[in-house]
């Protein structure tokens, strides 16, 4: 980890005002003035990724992932903290983010506009920026196509004549033509099929060791980030509740959350006995005082219910939040 | 809510300030100046713009629109005293557009691609196609002139219900009101036929229905409640809207069945240039829009569950 | 361009209403070319032909095909110059109003925030008023004329334009693809017009071809109230009005013949707009496609007593436009009283269309073509539809995948808990409800007598699942049929989900079928697992066999390539190609072409061989037992 750091992300919040409803809209007119409730949906994370380095980021729905991935290529802005690339803000007012952070999505066919040709698709961005001359247009969709493992003739097809995984790879193709050197992928398998899922998740190893490329790898399949990723961040209700290396992760779980969800994975290898935790994910929308987890945690105690445990090193390069670690719940 | 209403009042005031001089049609051409100049002063037109939308304003706060130019009766009460006839056309329209749009759009919507469901919904495209006022000459040709089965025109003699004069009350009435009616709903008939084919279609395609198939739910139950109830969310809600337009469309049939009510009412004022009836007429349907809105909420959120739920959580 | 040409014709009705309208129009251009005479003209008119009959030859020797109007005029000419004008200002209107709604909702869709909320607000408003009212009062304003009539009816339809337009594109904005422009930094202009705009064509070109008809009606309209174009511009608005008059004494032919001619192009403009819409409606197209006959009937003796559910030699078939889909072909398996069978099998291997059949649930464009369903020693296809309605949900059920959809969502979750007993059962409403209860209890949801008088969407969907499994569990069914039921939920609801419906069926000795893609989930819930590929079950077995040791390659391949499975950081294992199209299979081994093991051999089908351990293949890893 002592490689440059490409991305920080230093203590981000974000908050989505909800919609009001009819029954708030006729009490704002009877007077009977609510607060609007907001969501939470990043609560003070950080984290930072370093050239070449995968991060792997997991949590379930609710957990800010996906926030997290669109407020880091720029799509959204943080209520407060800041996101900087190789040292320049991201959000810095008009300064738009910068073209070498890009995104491969989940859905191959929504993110694909069904009605350009592959060329167009993958050409009109470095042609739009002048990353690449007219005539010099073609070799660039030639090695585009190639590199992602696809026919360098497919140019004048359309997305549709091409199968799930052909167009998670044409996705791929469109990111790499801005010769980008971060790739924020969210679950970017989780869309395909079993059998293609390998196919794509070694075209992702394959493109980080030619072209030095760094991946925040969003998803929700414990096997798959293990995988791929140097380290792990987990999240949950907008918080990261732990991160480390993915060995010490996995071999070492301190949360109690992520220990549950070690558990809950679905594991081909052993005959388990399903031990679930218990209770549901909390509504963002009202999440729990104090630890998010505590109601359905074990181990949970009346400082969890009261205080916010911080982020704290247990291990070097091990990071968790939980009262445990520090003297106990 | 308050805020549209005085927008409004502004827009349809200054609207209507524009339209030609009333002073033209309304005085004597032989009238000397000073018989003109005495009547622009009757009427409150020698004011600057401003003056007048005040004194307008003001009046209209005391339920004083002004005196129709032509009736000399105050416009406010002219347009009242035709609402009952409007009301009675467009309630019976949108009454034989739900009692028959609805069924009929039920059978094109379980049964899109047979021959009964075909037909129904190409009846439903032509419907409305027809252009209103064309398809009321076609009604008068058909059923006054060829076979006489029924009046032409006008609204026959009318009894009073509870102190309101009302077609239903007579036989002659009911006669008088049949093809008025027909005309008006055959446009919403058709389009009550389309949404609910349509939204029908859309639930027999749902998961829930193929989870009540899974649960052994007979057929009728299946059609009868569990898409039928999900079917008459929009239904509900559109005809509730739609209302408004057929207040709005009776101008049309109004008109071509010579019926005493508002529209035919604003298309003869229009001709004349009587402004205070113009602006009663519009402040009126203005308001009757609103009111219409406010009900479809409320019904939109009592037949559907999710809505009304939101907020008491 | 051929995308137009495939939406026009994609429907006989919309195809005839396209030549139509074309007709029609055409006459219009072509109306001072082609009318019998101007009928504008008015130094050309004769008062002597006044109101004469179809056919009549007038005083001035000219010939009247459709009869003449009160000044003389030959109808038909007043026809064509109307039409001409009526498509004119139907048209220009239209565009313009298309051009300005489309770009303001397109750019308030794309920009989102206040200004879309503003643009939407006024665009709420105006079409709060009926276009007639507000055309009427723009054009009291306004004044009659042509450019008048043209200016009120563009501003009558500009803003249905921008709704729809707004709508498809909020529709389109929400798809990566825009996200996607923008992380590349395309310039704003160029992702509006060049990624945005073609993708909202279709869907705004119905709702255009529908407005031109409306605009022409509407101006048709306002000049038969005398407030749309001045007498002296051809309408047939003004000549349908002009006849009004000598209608009720029998000279239909000056209102009538104009009516029609107004009827055909306004009706066939609304036509060819139906048939986009039902053009660019998936769910209407495969409707024409045509399914196979039964195969012939084979005779089988009923299956063992022990078996809970015999599915035997099922084939089943889609049409679609592409073709004659083979979702099923053959497939046989046995589920014994109290089993739990994982299904596994990836998108297009009919693992789900397997679930409907034995629900009988497959429904056209789809058919169980052959074979047969035993639920013990009943044959559901001897059966008519009433007695199998009374098998479902009480001998056999099903829960489905999306918990968000499969509850009907105005209705509480009791109605729909005591219908599913009383459905099957003769009990008082009481007992059902107490029943109900105690089902929910057992799904262990909390607080159920509060959930009972619940609608669906104010439960998550962990426990809306939750409900369903309830829901199918009621009637304490022999099999459960569970079509991916966690595969929506989060990792530690699955897991909830999982416990709770392995302690059931164990209590209540329901076989299930569990249906998923996810080798993971049946590792610790089924005693045998079946691998499905293309229709086919390839193998079925033991789970600790089909996991340790598979014998099918493509099995084989599906293990190999799961991470956990492979030394961290190095390439997976992975299967090549993808799974081909279920439409138009060549014969053989529907794997062949996939398989590192295949042979010539493998152009003949193979079949499932072996007892308690069945292969499909000729080349298997490990033998059938």
């Amino acid at each position: 980890m002592t490689a440059h750091v490409l991305l920080e992300v230093n203590e981000v919040s974000r908050t989505f005002a909800t919609r009001r409803d009819f029954a708030a809209k006729l009490a704002s007119l009877l007077g009977a003035d609510k607060p609007v409730p907001a969501v939470r949906a990043l609560d003070r994370v950080s984290l930072t990724v370093a050239e070449r380095e995968v991060v792997g980021v997991v949590g379930e729905s609710g957990c800010g992932k996906s926030t997290l991935a669109r407020i880091i290529i720029g799509l959204l802005t943080p209520s407060s903290g800041t996101v900087t690339y190789k040292g320049r803000p991201v959000h810095a007012g008009e300064a738009q983010a910068p073209l070498d952070i890009q995104m491969v999505f989940q859905d191959p066919t929504a993110s694909l506009n069904p009605r350009r040709r592959v060329a167009e698709l993958l050409l009109e961005a470095p042609l739009v920026h002048g990353l690449c001359k007219p005539e010099e247009a073609e070799d660039l969709l030639a090695s585009l196509l190639r590199s992602v493992g696809l026919d360098p003739a497919v140019g004048r097809r359309f997305p549709h004549e091409f199968s799930g995984g052909q167009r998670q790879r044409l996705g791929i193709a469109r990111a790499l033509a801005v010769q980008p050197q971060l790739l924020v992928c969210d679950e970017p398998v989780a869309a395909l099929d079993v059998s293609v899922q390998a196919q794509v998740l070694n075209l992702f190893m394959q493109l980080r060791a030619e072209r030095g490329l760094a991946y925040l790898f969003i998803s929700h399949d414990l096997g798959v980030v293990r995988h791929l990723s140097d380290r792990v961040v987990i999240m949950y209700l907008g918080r990261v509740v732990e991160q480390a290396t993915t060995e010490e992760l996995f071999a070492r779980p301190n949360h109690p959350y992520t220990r549950a969800l070690l558990e809950s994975a679905p594991k081909v290898d052993a005959r388990t006995t399903f031990q679930p935790i218990r209770g549901e994910i909390p509504s963002p929308l009202d999440p729990p005082p104090g630890c998010h987890f505590h109601p359905r945690c074990p181990f949970a105690s009346e400082r969890c219910k009261r205080e916010r445990p911080e982020l704290a090193e247990i291990a070097p390069g091990h990071w968790s939040a939980c009262h445990l670690n520090s003297g106990g719940a | 809510m308050l805020a549209v209403l005085a927008a409004m009042s502004v827009i349809v005031f200054l609207g209507v300030f524009v339209i030609g001089d009333p002073v033209e049609l309304l005085v004597n051409p032989e009238a000397t100046q000073a018989e003109r100049e005495a009547a622009i002063a009757a009427l409150g037109l020698d004011q600057p713009v401003w003056r007048q939308y005040l004194s307008f304003l003001g009046d209209a706060l005391r339920g004083d629109l002004g005196r129709s130019f032509v009736f000399n009766e105050p416009a406010l009460q002219l347009v009242a005293s035709r609402i009952p006839a409007t009301l009675e056309l467009a309630l019976t329209a949108m009454a034989i557009a739900l009692l028959f749009g609805i069924p009929l759009g039920v059978i094109a919507g379980t049964r899109p691609h047979s021959l009964i469901g075909r037909t129904i919904h190409g009846g439903a495209v032509l419907g409305f196609a027809l252009p209103n006022f064309w398809q009321g000459l076609l009604l008068i040709m058909v059923f006054a002139v060829l076979l006489g089965w029924l009046p032409s025109g006008g609204r026959g003699e009318t009894g009073t219900w509870f102190g309101i004069e009302t077609s239903f009350a007579t036989l002659d009435g009911l006669r008088h009101l049949v093809l008025p009616a027909l005309n008006l709903a055959l446009f919403k008939l058709s389009l009550i036929v389309r949404l609910t084919a349509s939204s029908m279609q859309e639930a027999l395609a749902s998961d829930y229905i193929e989870f009540a198939r899974a649960k052994g739910l007979r057929p009728r139950r299946i059609l009868g409640v569990h898409a039928l109830k999900n079917v008459m969310v929009p239904v509900v809600t559109v005809a509730g809207l739609e209302f408004g337009s057929l207040i709005a469309f009776a101008i049309v049939t109004e008109t071509v069945f010579s019926w005493p009510g508002m529209g035919k009412l604003i298309i003869d004022s229009i001709t004349v240039l009587d402004r205070p009836v113009i602006v009663a007429y519009l402040l009126l349907v203005v308001l009757m829009f609103m009111v219409i809105n406010l009900i479809v909420d409320i019904l939109y959120s009592a037949i559907d569950p999710r809505v009304q739920l939101a907020g008491s959580r | 361009m051929n995308v137009w040409m495939r939406l026009l014709f994609a429907t006989r009705s919309g195809t005839i209403a396209v030549i139509v309208f074309a007709a029609i129009a055409l006459a219009a251009i072509a109306a001072p070319w082609i009318a019998p005479q101007n009928p504008y003209d008015l130094a050309a008119l004769d008062l002597r032909d006044a109101r004469l009959p179809p056919g009549s030859v007038g005083p001035s020797g000219h010939v009247f095909a459709l009869g003449s109007d009160v000044l003389g005029r030959d109808v038909l000419a007043a026809i064509l110059y109307g039409l001409r004008m009526s498509l004119a200002v139907g048209v220009t209107s239209s565009v313009i109003a298309l051009a300005i709604g489309m770009l303001l909702g397109l750019y308030a869709a794309y920009k989102g925030g206040r200004i879309d909320s503003l643009l939407m607000r006024l665009v709420d408003l105006q079409l709060s008023f009926p276009t007639i009212l507000v055309a009427l009062i723009l054009l009291a304003v306004l004044g009659k004329g042509l450019e008048k009539i043209v200016l009120a009816l563009v501003l009558v339809q500009w803003a249905l334009f921008a709704r729809t337009a707004r709508a498809a594109a909020l529709t389109e904005v929400r798809k990566d693809y825009i996200d996607a422009a923008r992380i590349l930094r395309l310039p704003e202009w160029r992702i509006v017009l060049v990624h945005l705009l073609p993708n909202c064509l279709p869907p705004v070109s119905a709702v255009a071809a529908v407005q031109v008809a409306h605009a022409i009606s509407l101006e048709a309209t306002m000049s038969f109230l005398g407030v749309g174009l001045p007498i002296t511009e051809p309408s047939l608005g003004l000549l349908i009005a002009s006849g009004f008059q000598y209608l009720l004494s029998g000279d239909y032919w000056i209102s009538v013949f104009p009516g029609v001619a107004l009827l055909l192009l306004v009706g066939s403009l609304n036509v060819v707009a139906d048939g986009l819409r039902a053009a660019m409606n998936p769910r209407l197209e495969s409707a024409r496609a045509k399914l196979p006959p039964l195969l012939p009937e084979s005779v089988q003796s009923a299956p063992a007593a022990e078996a809970a559910l015999t599915v035997d030699r099922v084939t089943t078939r889609f049409a679609s436009s592409q073709g004659l889909v083979n979702a099923l072909n053959g497939v046989s398996l046995t589920l014994r009283r109290g089993e739990v069978l994982g299904l596994v099998g990836e998108s297009g291997s009919g693992k789900s269309v397997l679930g409907r059949s034995i629900m009988g649930l497959i429904a056209p464009p789809g058919r169980i073509v052959g074979g047969d369903i035993w639920l013990g020693t009943t044959s559901l296809t001897a059966l008519t539809e009433e007695q199998r309605r009374a098998l479902r949900g009480s001998r056999m059920a099903m829960v489905l995948q999306d918990p968000l959809t499969s509850l009907n969502p105005v209705l509480r979750i009791e109605t729909q808990m005591i219908e599913t007993i009383l459905a099957h059962e003769n009990v008082s409403k009481e007992q059902a409800r107490a029943r109900a209860l105690r089902a929910l209890e057992a799904v262990g949801i909390p607080a159920p007598e509060e959930r009972l008088k619940c609608y669906p969407h104010q439960l998550s969907g962990g426990m809306r699942q939750r409900v369903a499994i309830a829901i199918a569990l009621l009637n304490r069914p022999d099999v459960l049929i569970a079509d991916e039921p966690t595969t929506a939920l989060d990792v530690t609801i699955q897991s909830q989900i999982l416990a709770q419906v392995q302690q059931l069926v164990r209590e209540t000795g329901t076989a299930m079928i569990w249906i998923t893609h996810d080798l993971g989930v049946v590792a610790g819930l089924a005693d045998r697992i079946a691998v499905m590929y293309l229709g086919h079950i390839v193998e079925i077995g033991p789970t600790q066999q089909i996991l340790s040791a598979p014998a099918h390659p493509y099995t084989a391949g599906l293990l190999a390539s799961i991470p956990s499975r492979n030394e961290r950081g190095q390439p997976l294992q992975q299967l090549r190609g993808s799974t081909p199209s279920p439409v138009g299979l060549p014969p053989g081994c529907v794997f062949r072409n996939r398989c590192d093991r295949s042979s010539p051999r493998c152009e003949q089908m193979p079949e499932l061989l072996g007892t308690t351990r069945q292969v499909r293949c000729f080349h298997p890893l490990e033998e059938a037992t």
